[in-house]
C-alpha cells in the first residue's frame, strides 16, 4: 500500500493538475491500484464511519436479543451440571459449594445485560470530561481495555467509574468492578447509584459472595428504584424472597 | 409475513435504515432475522453464517438507500430477502458446502440490478472486514482513524491526541491505515472477493 498519500490528496482535492491527470490515468490502467483505492475509500472516510456505526448498532441489537437464548443455553448446561452433582453429592460436601458457584454464574449470566453507553452519554451534561467520552467510544466498540485506560484518566468522574466497572465486568474482573461501583455508592449524591448498586450486587453474586449479594438485592428490592423488579426476580431465583 | 402485516411501510423502513433509526433496525431484526436464520440453517449454514448474511444484507440495503437515484419499488421484505439470498448463495458457493448447488435459484430472483448489487455486495464485505480489523488496531490507531473518519480537522486531532504537528498526525494515520489495509488484503474473504464479480 504505497499510494496512501496520493489517495488522501486525491480525495481532498489537493492533487496538482499534472499529478491529478496522472493519478486518474493510473486508476484506469492499473487494476490493482484501482482496487486498493476502492478498499481505501470503503475503509476510511465519513461513509465508512457511518456504516461501521450501523454495524455496531446491529450488533448491539443482536446482543440484546440473544441474551435470552444464552440464558437458555446456560440453564441447559447448568441443569446438566446440577444433575451430575446430585449423583456426586455423596462424595463430598465441597461439591455443594461448586454447585452454588455454578448457579451463581448462571444467574449472573441471566441478569447481566451490557449497558449501552449512548443513553447515558445523551442524558449526561455537556461537562463530561474528554477522556470519559473517549472511554465511552471504546466501550461501545467493545474495546474494554482501552476504555478502562481512558476512564482512569478521569478518576473522579462518576460516569467514568460506572463504565469502568462495567468494562471490568465484561472482562471478568469482578472484584475490581465491585470496587468501582462501591465508590459510586459511597459518594451517594449522584445519578448512578441505582446502577452501581445493581451491578455491585451482580458482581458479589458472580464472586460467590451469595449472602452479601442477597443482602444487596434485598435493599434494592425494598427501594423504589429502576432495578426493584429485577431484584425481586433474582431474589426469587435465589430462594431468598 | 406479508407486507400488509408490517407496522411500517417499506419506504419508512428504508428511510429508517438510512438514518440508523434504532426502532426500525430493531423491527427489521425482530421481523426478518429468524426467517433468514431458518433459510440459512436449512441449507447447512450456521447461525453465525446467518448473522454475517444479515449484517451484509443490511449494509447493502444501507448503501442502496444512500444512492440518490434509488427507488424501492418492491415490498421491503422482497428486497431484503432478494439481497440476503444472493449474498447467501455467493457465500455458499464460495465455501463449497454443497456441491450440487446450481445458479438456477439465482435466476428466480426477480429484483436485481446486477452490476450495482454485485458492487454493493463487494463493498459491504470490505466494510465488514475493515470493522473486523479496526478492532484489532492499537487504541491510539483506533482513535486516530475514528476522529479522522469523523472529518475532524487535522490540527484539532493533533491537539487532542498530543501530536507535535499535523505532519505527525498524517504519518501516524498512514501507518495505522497501512496496517489495517494490509490485514484486510490478507484476509481469505477479501481474496475471494472476485466471487462477487461473477453473475
Amino acid at each position: 500500500m504505497k499510494d496512501l498519500e496520493k489517495f488522501e490528496k486525491y480525495i481532498k482535492g489537493e492533487l496538482e493538475e499534472g499529478d491529478l491527470w496522472e493519478f486518474k490515468k493510473s486508476l484506469e490502467v492499473d487494476a490493482s491500484l484501482a482496487e486498493e483505492f476502492r478498499l481505501y475509500k470503503i475503509t476510511y472516510g465519513p461513509h465508512a464511519n457511518k456504516k461501521h456505526q450501523l454495524m455496531y448498532e446491529l450488533n448491539d441489537i443482536r446482543q440484546k436479543h440473544t441474551n435470552g437464548k444464552h440464558i437458555w443455553m446456560g440453564w441447559r448446561r447448568v441443569s446438566a451440571i446440577a444433575a451430575g452433582l446430585v449423583i456426586l453429592v455423596s462424595i463430598g460436601i465441597g461439591l455443594i459449594k461448586l454447585q452454588h458457584n455454578t448457579s451463581n454464574q448462571a444467574l449472573y449470566e441471566q441478569f447481566f445485560v451490557a449497558e449501552s453507553a449512548s443513553f447515558n452519554v445523551r442524558s449526561a451534561t455537556n461537562s463530561l470530561e474528554q477522556p470519559v467520552l473517549d472511554g465511552m467510544q471504546f466501550y461501545e466498540l467493545h474495546n474494554y481495555d482501552a476504555a478502562i485506560e481512558m476512564f482512569e484518566k478521569a478518576p473522579n468522574n462518576l460516569m467514568g467509574k460506572l463504565y469502568s466497572g462495567l468494562s471490568m465486568m465484561e472482562l471478568g474482573e469482578f472484584k475490581d468492578a465491585a470496587t468501582k461501583f462501591e465508590a459510586i455508592i459511597k459518594h451517594n449524591d449522584n445519578l448512578f447509584v441505582d446502577q452501581a448498586e445493581w451491578y455491585q450486587s451482580l458482581c458479589q453474586l458472580r464472586l460467590g459472595n451469595r449472602n452479601n449479594a442477597i443482602e444487596s438485592f434485598r435493599k434494592i428490592a425494598e427501594d423504589n428504584g429502576v432495578y426493584k423488579t429485577k431484584a425481586i426476580k433474582i431474589l426469587k431465583e435465589l430462594n431468598a424472597y | 409475513m406479508g407486507e400488509g402485516d408490517n407496522i411500517y411501510r417499506s419506504v419508512e423502513i428504508l428511510e429508517g435504515i438510512k438514518k440508523h433509526d434504532r426502532e426500525i433496525l430493531n423491527f427489521v431484526y425482530e421481523t426478518y432475522f429468524d426467517q433468514l436464520a431458518d433459510f440459512v440453517t436449512n441449507r447447512r449454514g450456521t447461525e453465525s453464517d446467518a448473522w454475517d448474511i444479515f449484517q451484509d444484507t443490511m449494509g447493502v440495503i444501507y448503501d442502496y438507500a444512500h444512492q440518490q437515484d434509488f427507488n424501492l419499488d418492491v415490498p421491503f421484505q422482497a428486497f431484503f430477502f432478494t439481497v440476503a439470498r444472493k449474498l447467501w448463495f455467493k457465500h455458499y458457493h464460495k465455501s463449497q458446502k454443497e456441491s450440487n448447488f446450481t445458479n438456477e435459484i439465482l435466476e428466480l430472483i426477480p429484483y436485481e440490478n446486477t452490476d450495482t448489487l454485485r458492487e454493493l455486495m463487494r463493498q459491504q464485505v470490505m466494510a465488514r472486514l475493515s470493522l473486523k480489523y479496526i478492532k484489532k488496531l492499537s487504541p491510539t490507531c483506533i482513535q486516530l482513524i475514528k476522529l479522522s473518519n469523523m472529518d475532524m480537522d487535522t490540527s484539532l486531532i493533533a491537539k487532542k491526541l498530543n501530536y507535535l504537528s499535523n505532519q505527525a498526525v498524517y504519518n501516524q494515520r498512514r501507518k495505522c491505515l497501512r496496517k489495517l489495509l494490509n490485514w484486510i488484503k490478507h484476509d481469505p474473504e477479501y481474496q475471494n472477493l472476485t466471487d462477487y464479480e461473477r453473475p
